[in-house]
């Protein structure tokens, strides 16, 4: 069957794959870290239910999960884990007013997008404060 | 490539990741209005005593199976945008399914077999 659609010539584009170069839109960079902090926290799961599990299981083992807790690193992984459930959380709720048509906007979406940056980083910052 | 002989759930997906969602959501504000007015005391005791009543426990389970299976429908969504050949994409798929099903079985001896 013919094609219903008039012909367009072929032409080469330029194609702009670099990610060094490109500069994300704010929304974009909100998106792909939603991606990346998700990932982040799935991989970082096992880790949590065992401290779940030591901190749980008995006197002895509390002290382990604490002791391990107490390390500079964990603080620093336990900072990073908190600021990547605050980010998913923030923009999975910006998308889910998205869904329901709120906020599509090109100023209100950069508006949010940038509101999800700065609650969940101020959040994140409050948490340090206390882990410190 | 889609196999038309396996019926499709791209809705029930979409739908069970934003009920997921949403209840994790409630969850992490009770868990912090729970903190805020009835903190765990210092030490062991304190902490054990905090998981000690079931609806807590249950509670938390749910969270947890909730995250789990948002965790599943997030690592299909990634694998189907990377991993482009699909005899790979199967393994990865059934591997990190495997790691979730023993995340949610561990979550559940955690929490329910607690003495």
């Amino acid at each position: 069957m013919a094609s219903p659609y008039p012909k367009v010539p072929k032409r080469s584009r330029p194609k702009n794959l670099n990610l060094l170069t490109i500069r994300l839109p704010i929304p974009a960079l909100v998106s792909i870290m939603h991606r990346v902090s998700g990932a982040f926290l799935f991989l970082l799961l096992p880790g949590l239910l065992w401290l779940l599990a030591q901190s749980l299981a008995s006197a002895e083992s509390y002290d382990v999960a604490l002791t391990v807790l107490h390390h500079p690193i964990v603080k620093l992984i336990c900072l990073l884990v908190t600021w990547a459930y605050l980010h998913h959380a923030c923009a999975g709720i910006r998308h889910l007013a998205l869904d329901a048509h709120y906020g599509l906007r090109l100023n209100y979406a950069r508006a949010t997008s940038r509101a999800v940056l700065i609650i969940s980083g101020l959040l994140t910052l409050r948490m340090g404060i206390w882990l410190w | 490539m889609v196999d038309r002989r396996k019926p499709a759930h791209g809705f029930s997906d979409w739908a069970w990741q934003r009920a997921t969602a949403i209840f994790m959501v409630f969850y992490s504000l009770l868990l912090l209005v729970r903190f805020f007015i009835d903190a765990p005391t210092a030490g062991y005791e304190g902490w054990h005593g905090w998981f000690t009543p079931i609806s807590f426990r249950v509670l938390t389970l749910l969270f947890l199976w909730a995250l789990i299976y948002h965790a599943w429908l997030g690592v299909k969504e990634i694998l189907m945008d990377y991993v482009h050949n699909t005899s790979i994409r199967a393994k990865l798929q059934r591997l990190f399914g495997l790691v979730l099903v023993g995340d949610a079985v561990w979550a559940a001896y955690t929490l329910l077999t607690l003495a």
